[in-house]
């Protein structure tokens, strides 16, 4: 009995001590303010910080090695502060536990070198001297006298065109030189402003002109956050970010026909207010208001876009924008707990503005194409570069944007979650959200697409400019509807066996339709009058020192004012993008801390947003390719399109038709930390296919299951390591402990790195020519039967058999399909590393140097193989062939003084 | 009243009155390996290779001050059934145990002084929000520096539990890194973004590694995001520094088992006191043995540092 009251007592005096202690820490309602408050000096917390990037500290890239090139210029200094704790204003009020703030700054000043390789025409050509020039084959290419054309009267139409048998005849420039007095004087004019080739990469004079500019970065931003508790139910926080950028571009040519990218200045601004009412401990309601600003303008020279294909172009597009993106989003969430239920359901309104202006080509753009320096009908003859010396575009097009387009959409949604306990280790998870995602509209009206129903008074034919809220359509062309997603999901431990978890889920949503910055749908209310021929191998667009013939006036809202233009189409239906997923993983606890997880996953999609490279309506069908050089023939070509008043469609990456698949199985082991050493491996394999994808486009737009092949950026094999370890030595580690001076130098040391390594995509193989009259968008290469595409030594010399590839003959498609299914570009691997050392300079003070390798191994990932196969007469001698590696090892030291 | 129980306040203040001047002392948590009681006489210590006397071992009957601090933020499906184990495994106190809640997110506070009533804990633990910022790594030295306090001068064992559903992006202090200047393509500095909260853990358990009372951490919900990740390994590392453990639950049915287990390994703790022959230079190692050699192993932290005053 003794024994127990002395228990007591010792209990009873833990608990006053405890009483005391809290009170003095001010960890309680009576705890006197003197002891909460101390100055701002002990109570708020942050870290300065600097890290540093120089050539001087960097690996020669790759690319810049292999041309003999030295370090380019790199000076990079990112800095900054954040600080937090509570709000103190000295003698008038103190925050405490009440008030609390964090306030980021960060500054960048940087100077860095871009390098690109480009192919620009020789010296010799500029003047018109093409008697040096081959073909990919290293074949001369013939240039052909467009003033010299005349109709064969020995044509067999019965056959197709050949060097036998010529629907045109024409002359080959004397030596293949043409005469100075037949340049353009405007083309001439524009060539004082394209250098000279400073680089001989080759083979066959490409890869020619060696860019490394430096381009500048500035950006200042910061982040403040206030958060405030008001009594026991109550939260405020209140969040800011503002940030200001300017990129000044490298510049790929020193005069105003650079083609590269334009100088670009960036704000961005975001604001919350968050509040949370905390009714009682099972019933928590979260209201929050967030607005987004993102803006952005660009500045460049004036200067008209010339396109001569392969070389590199004059002048560049969107020269001079300005664009914003605003976004605001209400929101409410509700949290519930009955019984074994935890209910979660909410609404959310959304209102995004885009405010564009984006004239595309407000100084003109003019394509010049092979065609009319060619023997017409025969490929591999006639150059683009030539046609542009004589001034002959056979496509032209100028932007007219009197104004900018103001952009709205806003959407609702509501949701609601269950998460059910059905029985111990047993959990059910229900979902289902009702969405209302608004279309888009323009503040003024100023919209517009193709009406595919409506007559087109020219030719009577459906397909006529129709405008928002004009006629039979409202200030959105698409239609709105509730959309409504399910989800489910579980988790299980077989037997009731915590250590083992199987999981399943599955999921069914819609995603909006986004508003992109760009003018598209504009068409009407501002335009962009294009030029072409009726023939592109027989006549010009224009002539550059004729200019262009009178532009239109804007607005022109006539049914038939987007009459032989890339119109702009904004699709009308009801189609909106729905993914799926479904996915199955076993979880595992292993001893040593480790969890290992082993499972599958598969997603899908349809009526997925496409761009122009995958859905053209006004497509021509491949079975018309038996019309062969008729094609040619505007006219002609255009009477085969659906939509024949069009010279095409322009659906901006905005017309639901993709599809995809993804399957997908992964290993997951996670360590986590002991004995310093932390880690986290991933493995995924996945294969997935889809009907839309690829750097070239879609060859079939009749039948897309002939394009269903894999994904063109579908890596199957990818493994992920990160880890961090803490190096066993110092005080309080294993080895060399030590209070001496040099526990400064041995304490604190740390490593921390990711390893990436995948697996190449898929090749996707071209022909070199597309002799198809403009029928054919994308030409497939050929398979050529019983010929291994692999090879025995794969290598930079040679990654694949080009011969197991054929050129498709003139006005054919190819039988492979969009990405090859099993050839894959070079793989990549990549390894960074950081080693930190920590120095502690008081209790809660710490200054920590760190050195960050990224691509620490400096390891060189190869370019793409050369994936043009050329006609079995010229064959590409680098189909097959990789031109050298890219990347290259980057160091940045970091310096952080934390406190 | 209120200058009353200040006034009880202060004289309990001297009451608590450190120990007599002497030779240090350190306190360990030790588990018997094998689950068979440990007898003061039996044990033998080392401190850096030096013979260590042992003062006093208190066994899993003696007293126990308990302090819970909860860190509720996220999400109720998780929270309440952490708050139904943590009734059901506290309904029945054991004699000479006292609980003491505390709440850490949006700053830390007293919920409920040490008390035997598992009514009073009940209520406490149930009146505990899921809201707010969270607060275990602005907590967690506070909670050791009490606890220390408590152990050092008071005859009775002191352990801390952490119950939390804590996410890292949910704390008051900035340990993301976001990003500011979205402008700035070449930011290379947010590569290793676990880099702030490594940095944060670092600290802690430097400042926590002479800390004496055992801290345990029942985190409701494994996270294997990269920040999330190298949070809740710092949280285990933490908990090992101060020579407890953690747990991370995957599912919420293993939550009343994690509870359960966390508090068994505080209750089934030896708490031995050791003399430090004199004030060391370095961290101490720390070397425990059963005479005779006849008992499988103890469970114990190897390495103390020793505050240089």
């Amino acid at each position: 009995m003794a024994q127990s009251q002395a228990t007591e007592t010792e209990l009873d005096r833990a608990t006053e001590e405890f009483k005391v202690q809290t009170r003095n820490l001010g960890l309680r309602p009576d705890s006197p303010r003197k002891e909460a408050n101390g100055g701002p000096k002990n109570r708020w917390h942050g870290r300065v910080f600097e890290y540093f990037r120089n050539n001087f500290l960097d690996a020669v890239p790759h690319e810049i090695r292999q041309r003999g090139g030295t370090q380019g210029f790199l000076r990079r200094n990112q800095f900054g502060f954040n600080v937090a704790g509570p709000v103190v204003i000295p003698k008038v009020y103190d925050g405490g536990k009440n008030t609390f703030f964090s306030l980021s700054y960060e500054g960048v000043r940087e100077r860095i070198a871009r390098t690109f390789l480009r192919t620009i025409p020789t010296e010799q050509e500029r003047t018109g001297d093409w008697s040096h020039v081959v073909d990919l084959a290293g074949n001369p290419l013939p240039i052909f006298d467009p003033a010299s054309t005349a109709r064969n009267p020995d044509f067999d139409p019965s056959r197709p065109i050949s060097l036998d048998n010529l629907e045109y005849r024409r002359a080959q420039f004397p030596g293949n030189v043409m005469p100075a007095s037949r340049l353009d004087s405007v083309a001439q004019e524009a060539l004082a402003f394209y250098p000279n080739p400073n680089e001989d990469e080759g083979p066959f004079f490409r890869n020619n002109y060696f860019i490394q500019q430096p381009e500048t970065n500035t950006a200042n931003g910061v982040i403040a956050k206030v958060d405030q508790v008001l009594g026991d139910k109550h939260r405020l926080t209140l969040d800011t970010t503002l940030s200001n950028g300017t990129q000044l571009a490298a510049q790929w040519f020193p005069t105003p026909a650079n083609p590269g990218p334009p100088d670009r200045l960036f704000s961005t601004r975001r604001g919350s207010l968050e509040h949370v009412y905390t009714a009682t401990p099972q019933i928590v309601n979260n209201l929050q208001f967030v607005a987004n600003s993102s803006r952005n303008e660009t500045v460049a020279a004036q200067f008209p876009v010339y396109t001569f294909l392969p070389y590199l172009s004059m002048g560049r597009s969107w020269p001079v924008s300005r664009n914003a993106n605003n976004r605001y989003t209400w929101s409410d969430g509700l949290s519930v707990r009955r019984g074994k239920h935890a209910l979660r359901g909410g609404g959310q309104y959304g209102r995004q503005e885009v405010n564009t202006f984006w004239p595309q080509y407000p100084y003109g753009f003019y394509r010049f194409g092979a065609g009319l320096t060619s023997l017409p009908g025969i490929v591999n003859t006639g150059h683009a570069f030539a046609s542009f010396l004589l001034g002959m575009a056979e496509y032209a097009e100028i932007s007219v944007v009197p104004q900018p387009s103001y952009f709205r959409r806003g959407s609702w949604e509501f949701w609601a979650r269950d998460q059910y306990e059905v029985r111990k280790g047993l959990m059910l998870t229900v979902a289902l959200s009702a969405d209302r995602w608004g279309t888009r509209y323009e503040k003024y009206d100023r919209q517009s697409t193709i009406d595919l129903e409506a007559i087109n008074p020219v030719n009577g034919r459906p397909g006529a400019l129709a405008a928002a809220n004009r006629g039979r359509w409202g200030r959105a062309f698409q239609p709105i509807f509730w959309r409504f997603s399910p989800s489910a999901s579980v988790a299980w431990n077989p037997r009731g066996n915590a250590k083992t978890v199987v999981r399943a889920g599955y999921s069914r949503g819609y995603s909006p339709l986004p508003i992109y910055t760009g003018q598209w749908g504009t068409q009407g209310f501002s335009g962009y009058p294009t030029f072409f021929p009726s023939n592109p191998q027989l006549e010009p667009a224009v002539v550059l020192s004729r200019g262009l013939p009178p532009l239109p006036s804007f607005p022109d809202l006539r049914p038939e004012a987007a009459n032989d233009t890339v119109a702009d189409l904004i699709d009308t239906s009801s189609r909106q993008p729905l993914y799926q997923s479904a996915s199955l993983t076993l979880e595992r606890e292993a001893p040593g801390a480790v969890v290992l997880s082993v499972g599958t996953t598969y997603s899908g999609g349809r009526n997925l947003l496409v761009s122009n490279s995958a859905a053209d309506p006004n497509a021509i069908h491949p079975d018309d390719l038996i019309f062969r050089d008729l094609l040619n023939n505007e006219l002609f070509n255009r009477s085969r399109r659906p939509y024949p008043q069009f010279r095409g469609f322009d659906v901006y990456s905005s017309y639901p038709i993709g599809r995809y698949r993804r399957d997908a199985g992964f290993l997951r082991v996670e360590k986590r930390a002991s004995a310093g050493l932390s880690l986290s491996a991933y493995y995924e394999w996945s294969k997935q296919r889809d009907d839309y994808s690829g750097p070239y486009g879609k060859q079939d737009f009749f039948n897309r299951d002939n394009e269903w092949s894999l994904t063109a950026g579908n890596e199957p094999h990818r493994f992920q390591m990160t880890y961090a370890y803490e190096l066993p030595i110092g005080a309080n580690k294993p080895f060399l402990r030590t209070t001496e001076w040099w526990r400064y130098v041995v304490d604190g040391w740390s490593v921390t790195g990711v390893a990436v390594l995948q697996s190449g995509n898929p090749l996707a193989l071209r022909p070199q020519f597309n002799n198809t009259g403009g029928a054919i968008r994308t030409l497939n290469v050929n398979v050529v039967p019983g010929v291994d595409p692999r090879v025995p030594n794969q290598g930079p010399e040679l990654w694949f058999n080009p011969a197991a590839f054929a050129h498709p003959d003139d006005f054919e498609i190819g039988n492979a399909s969009r990405t090859h299914p099993s050839l894959r570009n070079p793989g990549s691997s990549n390894y960074d590393l950081t080693l930190a050392k920590r120095v502690s300079l008081a209790p809660d003070r710490t200054l920590e140097f760190s050195a960050a390798a990224f691509n620490a191994l400096n390891h060189g990932v190869w370019t793409d193989p050369d994936t043009v196969i050329g006609p079995a007469h010229a064959p590409n001698v680098n189909a097959g062939r990789i031109i050298g590696s890219r990347g290259g090892r980057v160091i940045q030291l970091g310096l952080k003084v934390s406190f | 009243m209120r200058l009353l129980s200040l006034v009880a306040l202060a004289c309990a203040a001297i009451a608590s009155a450190p120990p007599p001047p002497g030779k240090p002392r350190i306190h360990l948590p030790v588990w018997a390996g094998d689950g068979r009681p440990l007898e003061p006489g039996e044990l033998a210590a080392t401190l850096n290779g030096q013979p260590a006397t042992v003062l006093e071992v208190r066994a899993p009957e003696s007293e126990l001050l308990l302090v819970l601090v909860l860190d509720f933020t996220e999400d109720l499906a998780w929270v309440e059934p952490a708050k139904e184990a943590l009734v059901q495994h506290l309904a029945r106190v054991p004699e000479g145990t006292r609980v003491a809640v505390m709440r850490a997110q949006d700053g830390l506070s007293v919920i409920q002084d040490p008390t035997a009533d598992p009514e009073a804990i009940a209520a406490a633990i149930r009146g505990v929000p899921v809201s707010g910022k969270a607060g275990l790594l602005e907590a967690v030295e506070a909670v050791a520096r009490l606890g220390d306090s408590i152990l050092t001068r008071h005859r009775v064992r002191t352990a801390v539990l952490f119950v939390t559903d804590s996410d890292i992006y949910n704390y008051r202090e900035d340990f993301t890194n976001p990003v500011i200047n979205t402008s700035d393509a070449s930011d290379l500095s947010r590569r290793f973004p676990e880099a702030l909260i490594q940095d944060k853990i670092a600290r802690l358990k430097e400042r926590l590694s002479f800390r004496q009372t055992p801290l345990f951490v029942v985190h409701l919900r494994y996270r294997n995001d990269r920040l999330n990740e190298a949070y809740q390994n710092g949280l285990k590392q933490l908990a090992e520094v101060m020579a407890g453990s953690s747990d991370f639950c995957r599912t919420v049915a293993d939550i009343p088992a994690s509870v359960g287990a966390a508090l068994e390994r505080i209750r089934s703790h030896y708490s031995v006191t050791l003399e430090v022959a004199e004030k060391p230079k370095k961290a101490l190692e720390i070397d425990l043995k059963v005479n005779g050699g006849e008992r499988t192993s103890l469970v114990f932290r190897r390495r103390l540092a020793w505050k240089r005053e």
